[in-house]
């Protein structure tokens, strides 16, 4: 049974009388522990894909089971507790919190499902250390780099063991060179963790650092392919 | 004059400017249009401002305009009087014939700039109707002014309109009085009256009383209430014609006490030719025992000085600079959110000019909008409370002829309180273009900032920093300041100046702080701003400060200092609140997360929180203080109303002339009344005190028989040792002191009134003569009453000797009253009956109940329309912190949808907004408050040492919790909507803004 199941995905943005549909009725699976890029041209509706999948909008139509759960069959403060149990998000922008340090930024997922601060605190240090930002920890979003920031939204992602990570374009505020450092981090982590990786991409060398590439355009799948090569090691 | 005419010249400008840089007017006014929650939240903020300025406009005007009303009514059209040899409380000058002043008639007579005088005969009588005037019952006879005026064919005179009314009636001489005298003596046209012109006829019934006739009762407003130069007495008068006059009270003929004059125009403007009236005056060279008294212009010129709209000015200050603060705040939120778009539009090729332009016009139609609405909401406010100051006279006006026993005679001066809503368009004007100018500088300013923005961070949304140019300029101003505040500290110590000392080392730590460069500033600014408040509190203690606790100007430095390192304490140190409002927090299951956004925001945003925190600082301390002084005020009354009367409950005072009822009759009848405890007879006189090595001054000396005597219990008294210490001691005790002979044959008396005893505290013997070149007393004091507590009476008290004996004999004594709750009635039943009696008897009765009653609410009244208007100023806050949180909501839109998508629930959310708002709301209230109970204290002692005896702190925590409450719910409320709106964003589209 697949981890993460799309059946008849449709999202129609309506505007007064015209109405847009943004994503025509897709079906796909998405297995535990792979990486699944979703690539395409700018507007072909990808990160609203994204968005329908991880449960931060809602689908016009269609269902998306998560571990058998029915996600957008959940109310909205059970939907928001699945995510924050089950998902973990990296965005292009970082989105940190720019008035937390990097730890407390990194604490905030784990405070959602609302343990203690020691807790909280200690698995912010441990993931922060894990991608070698252990000198980093107090300074602020505006004190870092774009791929410092990065890491950090993804520590944030991390921190509180989620099932999946959803990622739009997590290198697309960065350059090359970082671009590839962060990709190499994901890998190893989906490698040492398990853990299963949507990224939202248009850069072709960011999709063939996953397992399967889901290849869009206006709204529909043009196709899935698979990319044996970063099983192997055989990077780009 | 010329202030105005700058501003209309600036706006010209403006409103030139954008015509001619059309693109700039279109882009600023569809930006107005385009957030119509935060136009509206930026022109409400504004608008209170502007209405604090036209409120207090409107309230000056009107105080004014009643003013005037005021001096038209006593003097209609007099403006200069003529008088000889005027008595010292100006009631009354010498007679004099005309051809005494011939010389100065004769040139004034036909000049056009004077159209009317007026020789005028006066005296002060007792009139009543027929068998009413002897009986002096006040409700049927009453003292009046007699004036007998020349010249009655032309009632009256100058350009008042003139009035038909006999000279005589039915053979008697006719006197004209006003509808109010008419209905308070029951008087109608015809009606004979009795006038009582020689008090000592009174007793000797076999004698006749003069009679005259009512021949006119003219309205209120069209009689002129003229009663003598000295228009504090507040006489009623009663005109009739000059030979009438002579003929009732056997005045000679041709023969005046004043003369009348009234130049020609009216109220304002005939004062125009006071100065060629007293011109004239003097050239005419006549005795020196002549004077001409310039009435009118000194009563409009001392109505001008009262400028009652300045307190209200005063007290908006604090919100107008709140209003202003906001402006700013506001102003400069919204220019960074639009950092992007005007940064592209330097990079396409504008100026820096031109983004400036920009921004100045639209904040010019914000303030053009702002003002308009503001000046109507400010006369709108002020019309309610200038009714409710018209309610509240009548309120006191109707308690005062409840409480005590006048019988049915309005007391003189408690009429009606006819004061009106009046504004004059120069103060609409005026408030309009200041409402304009004020938040234009401030956008002025924030604009010029704004447009010497980086290009590129603004292009790249990147939050800059001060630049370094801007930066430099800072610090020079910080190191000016420094130096400045060095200078001054130098000059102070130098010269002794102890201002200057205080302001100069509050100003050189200031400049310390900010103009050198700290790595760690916070804690430096933390460790300055203890220093100066400790330095402000505790400054009192040292040299040159000691013993200047009650120094008005040393107060309000200190509380200057104090307020401002507050609030820079607190603004620069939120993070540490942040761990203290944290555990406080978690006590109440909050969860981390949600305590660590709602305060790291407010914690970060130094500036903008600091803002914010101010406003709520500087309107809460300003009430606090409006609260705490009054209540204090009349606490110290409230504790008093047992010792107002020496522990009795009332008084019947003794009436003037000596023209008292049957006393003993009343007595007699007063003991026999239920619930009536003890009636206690008591003697004051006026004594001259020339104790050795002080100034001859004059002191009242009450006298009691010699078993009189109080419980112990009534209230707390001091006992004075002869080397002028003080220790507790109970009223019986010294009751037993007064009692026992003095070895050195001085007489021990009991100290009552304001502290010190004349001479200072440590004077305890004290010389005084009774009467005039009566006995000489030697006295001591023994005991005093507490420094907290009031007495009606100020003085000496002792019991009745050898020496007062005589005097005592010649004059009639004050009944003093105590009374209790009796069967079934209660005290105040019983009070009410005696009341009853004693206006029966024709005399009245004071009650300490009454007059605690009575000062409790004239206090309250007063406090209330203050605080009516200042809560209004509250809005200024209230208005600020929901303008905070709405731009809260467009900033943090992406932030909010990133904690949805990581699982924080539309709960979390709203907790978080509704969690920083009550953090910045409580601190602000909290600083204001304490700033503000710190500020009261000292003045509370101040006005106790300064002629408000009894005074001590008093604090209405109650009224206090409950100002901050409602301040701190509305403020909530007001930031409801962007929580609820923030909560119940959608993360998707939230994440997608600015996308």
């Amino acid at each position: 049974m697949a981890f993460i199941s799309v059946q008849n995905l449709k999202k129609v943005y309506s505007s007064g009388r015209s109405a847009f549909e943004a994503l025509k009725g897709l079906d796909f699976d998405i297995h535990k522990g792979e990486i699944l890029s979703i690539l395409g041209p700018s507007g072909c509706g990808k990160s609203t894909l994204l968005n329908c999948l991880s449960g931060i909008d809602d689908p016009t139509e269609g269902k998306v089971l998560i571990d058998g759960v029915d996600l957008h069959a959940l109310a909205d403060d059970k939907k928001t507790l699945f995510r924050a149990e089950k998902m973990g998000f990296v965005f292009q922008f970082y989105n940190l919190i720019p008035v937390l340090s990097a730890v407390e930024n990194v604490e905030m997922p784990v405070f959602a499902l609302s343990p203690g601060e020691k807790k909280a605190r200690t698995q912010a240090l441990d993931v922060l250390k894990r991608l070698g930002m252990e000198d980093r920890c107090s300074y602020f979003p505006s004190q870092l780099s774009g791929g410092e920031r990065q890491r950090v939204s993804i520590a944030r992602a991390l921190v509180h063991r989620p099932q999946i990570i959803w990622a739009d374009e997590p290198t697309g505020a960065l350059d090359t060179q970082t671009g590839e450092m962060i990709m190499d981090l994901l890998l190893d982590l989906n490698r040492s963790d398990g853990l299963t990786f949507v990224i939202v991409t248009h850069d072709e060398r960011i999709a063939r650092y996953s397992d399967r590439i889901l290849r869009m355009d206006s709204g529909t799948i043009l196709g899935i392919e698979q990319n044996a090569r970063a099983r192997q090691g055989e990077l780009p | 004059m010329i202030i105005p005419l700058v501003i209309a010249a600036w706006f010209c400008f403006i409103g030139w400017s954008m015509l001619r840089y059309r693109l700039f007017t279109r882009i600023s006014f569809r930006n107005i249009f385009r957030r119509k929650i935060d136009t509206f939240l930026i022109v409400f903020g504004a608008l209170i401002g502007t209405a604090m300025i036209s409120g207090s406009f409107a309230m000056n005007d009107s105080f004014k305009s009643f003013l005037y009303s005021q001096v038209e009514q006593n003097l209609g059209p007099v403006d200069e009087v003529l008088v000889k040899e005027i008595s010292r409380d100006r009631t009354q000058g010498s007679p004099f014939s005309l051809s005494e002043i011939q010389p100065f008639l004769d040139r004034i007579q036909d000049a056009r700039q004077v159209d009317g005088i007026l020789p005028l005969a006066k005296k002060e009588i007792t009139l009543g109707g027929l068998g009413e005037t002897r009986k002096l019952l006040g409700n049927t006879s009453q003292t009046v002014m007699l004036l007998g005026m020349e010249g009655w064919e032309s009632f009256f005179f100058a350009d008042a309109p003139p009035a038909s009314c006999p000279e005589e009636r039915d053979g008697l001489h006719a006197v004209v009085l006003s509808q109010g005298m008419a209905d308070a003596l029951q008087l109608e046209v015809g009606d004979r009256v009795e006038l009582l012109v020689n008090p000592a006829d009174r007793l000797l019934i076999w004698k006749a009383l003069p009679q005259a006739v009512v021949g006119c009762i003219l309205p209120d407003d069209s009689m002129p209430g003229y009663s003598g130069v000295n228009q504090n007495r507040p006489y009623s008068a009663v005109w009739v014609s000059a030979r009438g006059f002579g003929e009732l009270t056997s005045f000679p003929a041709d023969t005046y006490h004043e003369l009348l004059v009234s130049n020609r125009g009216g109220l304002r403007d005939g004062v125009r030719y006071s100065g060629w009236v007293i011109d004239q005056f003097n050239e005419s060279n006549l005795p020196s025992a002549f004077q001409l008294e310039n009435v009118k212009q000194e009563r409009l010129l001392s109505a001008d000085s009262a400028n009652f709209g300045l307190l209200f000015l005063g007290l908006s200050a604090f919100s107008i600079l709140a209003g202003m603060l906001l402006i700013g705040n506001t102003f400069y939120m919204l220019a960074e959110e639009r950092q992007q778009e005007l940064g592209t539009l330097r990079a396409l090729g504008y100026s820096r000019r031109n983004v400036g332009r920009l921004l100045l016009f639209e904040g010019f139609f914000y303030s053009l909008i702002a003002s308009g609405f503001g000046v109507v909401a400010g006369l709108l406010i002020m019309r309610f409370i200038l009714g409710q100051f018209t309610g509240f006279f009548d309120d006191i006006t109707s308690l005062v002829q409840t409480s005590f026993a006048f019988g049915d005679t309005q007391m003189p001066g408690a009429q009606g309180f006819a004061f009106e809503f009046s504004v004059t368009p120069q103060s609409i004007l005026y408030s309009f273009l200041i409402g304009i100018a004020l938040p234009m500088v401030v956008v002025f300013f924030t604009s010029r900032r704004i447009s010497r923005m980086n290009i590129v961070s603004a292009i790249r949304g990147i939050p800059e920093p001060i630049a370094g140019k801007w930066k430099k300029r800072l610090g020079v101003f910080w190191v000016f300041v420094f130096v400045l505040g060095l200078v001054f500290l130098v000059i102070g110590l130098w010269k002794g100046i102890p201002a200057l000392l205080f302001t100069g080392v509050v100003q050189t730590s200031y400049g310390f702080c900010f103009g050198f460069p700290f790595k760690r500033r916070r804690i430096i600014l933390t460790l300055v701003c203890l220093g100066v408040i400790s330095f402000a509190m505790g400054c009192t203690l040292f040299s040159p400060y000691q013993g200047m606790e009650n120094s008005v100007w040393l107060i309000l430095l200190r509380t200057g200092a104090v307020l401002s390192s507050s609030m820079l304490l607190v603004i620069y140190n939120l993070k540490v609140l942040e761990h203290l409002v944290s555990l406080l927090f978690r006590l109440f299951k909050i969860s981390p997360g949600v305590t660590k956004i709602a305060i790291a925001f407010p914690a970060r945003n130094v500036n903008r929180t600091g803002l914010t925190i101010m406003m709520f600082t500087l309107v809460v301390f300003i009430i606090i203080n409006i609260s705490i002084i009054p209540f204090s005020q009349e606490e110290g009354i409230r504790r008093s109303e047992k010792t107002l009367f020496m522990g009795f409950d009332a008084q019947i005072p003794v009436i003037p002339f000596g023209l008292q009822p049957d006393r003993d009759a009343l007595l007699s009848e007063i003991k026999e009344q239920p619930g009536v405890r003890s009636v206690v007879p008591s003697w004051s006189f006026g004594g001259s005190e020339f104790s050795p090595g002080q100034e001859r001054q004059r002191e009242s000396l009450l006298v009691f028989p010699q078993d009189f005597s109080l419980p112990e219990e009534i209230y707390r008294a001091r006992a004075v040792a002869p080397t002028g210490q003080t220790s507790p001691s109970t009223q019986q005790k010294l009751l037993e002191q007064l009692r026992q002979p003095q070895s050195d044959d001085s007489i021990p008396v009991l100290w009552l009134g304001e502290e010190p005893p004349p001479g200072g505290p440590e004077v305890v013997d004290h010389t005084i003569q009774l009467g005039n070149g009566g006995p000489t007393l030697s006295l001591r004091i023994v005991g005093k009453l507490e420094s907290d507590l009031l007495s009606f009476f100020s003085g000496y008290v002792l019991l009745e000797n050898a020496q007062t004996a005589a005097l005592q004999a010649s004059n009639d004594p004050t009944l003093l009253i105590r009374y209790d709750a009796h069967d079934s009635q209660s005290k105040e039943e019983v009070g009410q009956d005696l009341t009853e009696t004693v206006r029966s008897s024709g005399l009245f009765l004071l009650k300490s109940q009454d007059i605690v009653k009575l000062s409790s609410a004239l206090i309250q009244g007063f406090v209330n329309i203050l605080n009516s208007f200042l809560y209004f100023g509250m809005l200024v806050g209230i208005t600020g912190i929901a303008i905070i949180m709405f731009r809260a909501l467009h900033e943090r839109k992406r932030i909010i949808g990133m904690l949805k998508a990581i699982g924080f629930t539309r709960r979390k959310i709203f907790q978080s907004f509704f969690l920083e708002t009550s953090f910045v709301v409580v601190v602000g209230i909290l600083l204001g408050m304490v700033a503000g109970v710190l500020t009261s204290i000292q003045f509370v002692n101040v006005l106790a040492m300064n002629g408000a005896p009894g005074s001590t702190v008093a604090i209405p925590w109650g009224n206090l919790v409950i100002m901050a409450v409602i301040f701190y719910g509305v403020s909530v409320v007001a930031t409801l909507f962007p929580a609820l709106l923030a909560s119940r964003l959608p993360p998707a589209e939230a994440l997608r803004y600015f996308e």
